[in-house]
């Protein structure tokens, strides 16, 4: 089996990070070669540190944590004006008729006026 | 960067009790309170992460909790509730940052919001030194393009799996690979530019 190029190797460092084994030939050339193995030594730790973010947090700006609290708050609040509307879709869809009956009805009156008087 | 003294990966922390998240779910508005208080820095940060803006982290932080309050019943136990509510976040974050065509450059005082409540035993230099690090990290996953930024955050800072990431944000897994791929290779890029830390 012919060895790998540290070109070849390189490449796929950051990949093989994640992956708990890798093939005999990668294990080959990284046993030979400290500078790959070195390499792979600093994407192994440079993970590490990214994971410990986790831990890291910012501060978040003031007034969020009273929104967030108040969600459920204002969820159930909404729950209740869609269910009111639906429940009451009937009434509402005829007030709706009526109001744009009563505005086009006053548009017309008004504009025959305009008329008559032109 | 100082080089890391281990490389053990730490693992997702369980920071509310399964009963809480039972009394969330029955609707009890002081447990709601409660989990919000032990859970919303992490996931504004997550947010902030991923949109490198402190306003639309913001928005997204409450976009999130909005779902996780709506989609609460549906929480069956199988995983974390933390890891859960990191993907509700990450989700909601990704949707904001998608719905956001024109992006805000980031602030500089952004960047110093992130505060390192990492655990660092020690003394006080060593505390130091840590804060600093966290800080050069923060600031080469930030300088990130933001597609690169995602997926590294996501895998490497939340460990969310390829499969996961590239579900979130709507890629193939070998798209999702490539980012991630690339992603680290910038940050040690910038990180170590003189090649290997020791």
């Amino acid at each position: 089996m012919s060895d790998l190029h540290c070109e070849d190797v390189r490449t796929s460092l950051p990949e093989l990070v994640d992956e708990p084994g890798m093939s005999l030939a990668v294990r080959r050339h990284l046993s030979r070669c400290p500078e790959c193995a070195g390499e792979l030594e600093t994407y192994r730790s440079l993970r590490a540190a990214t994971a410990r973010l986790a831990t890291a947090t910012a501060a978040p700006p003031p007034g969020l944590v009273d929104a967030l609290v108040a969600i459920p708050a204002e969820a159930t609040r909404l729950e209740q004006v869609r269910s009111h509307v639906t429940r009451h879709r009937g009434r509402y869809a005829t007030g709706l008729a009526i109001a744009l009956g009563a505005t086009g009805a006053a548009l017309w009156r008004s504009r025959r006026r305009g008329l008559a008087a032109a | 960067m100082r080089r890391p003294t281990h490389d053990r990966s730490v693992p997702a922390r369980e920071l509310v009790p399964a009963d809480l998240v039972e009394r969330c779910k029955r609707g009890d508005q002081a447990a709601w309170k409660e989990l919000v208080e032990l859970t919303h820095r992490e996931v504004y940060t997550l947010c902030l992460r991923i949109l490198n803006d402190p306003s639309d982290a913001a928005e997204a932080t409450q976009d999130a909790y909005l779902k996780a309050w709506r989609g609460l019943a549906g929480f069956r136990g199988d995983a974390q509730f933390t890891t859960w509510l990191y993907r509700v976040a990450s989700n909601a974050a990704i949707s904001k940052h998608r719905s956001r065509r024109r992006r805000r450059a980031y602030e500089v005082g952004a960047e110093d919001e992130l505060l390192s409540a990492m655990p660092a035993a020690g003394s006080v230099e060593g505390t130091a030194e840590v804060r600093r690090d966290v800080r050069e990290l923060e600031s080469a996953i930030s300088a990130l393009p933001d597609h690169y930024r995602s997926a590294v955050v996501l895998r490497d800072v939340y460990g969310l799996s390829i499969e996961e990431i590239a579900n979130e944000l709507k890629i193939s897994e070998t798209a999702a690979k490539v980012r991630v791929h690339r992603a680290r290779k910038k940050l040690k890029e910038t990180l170590y530019p003189d090649g290997e830390a020791r």
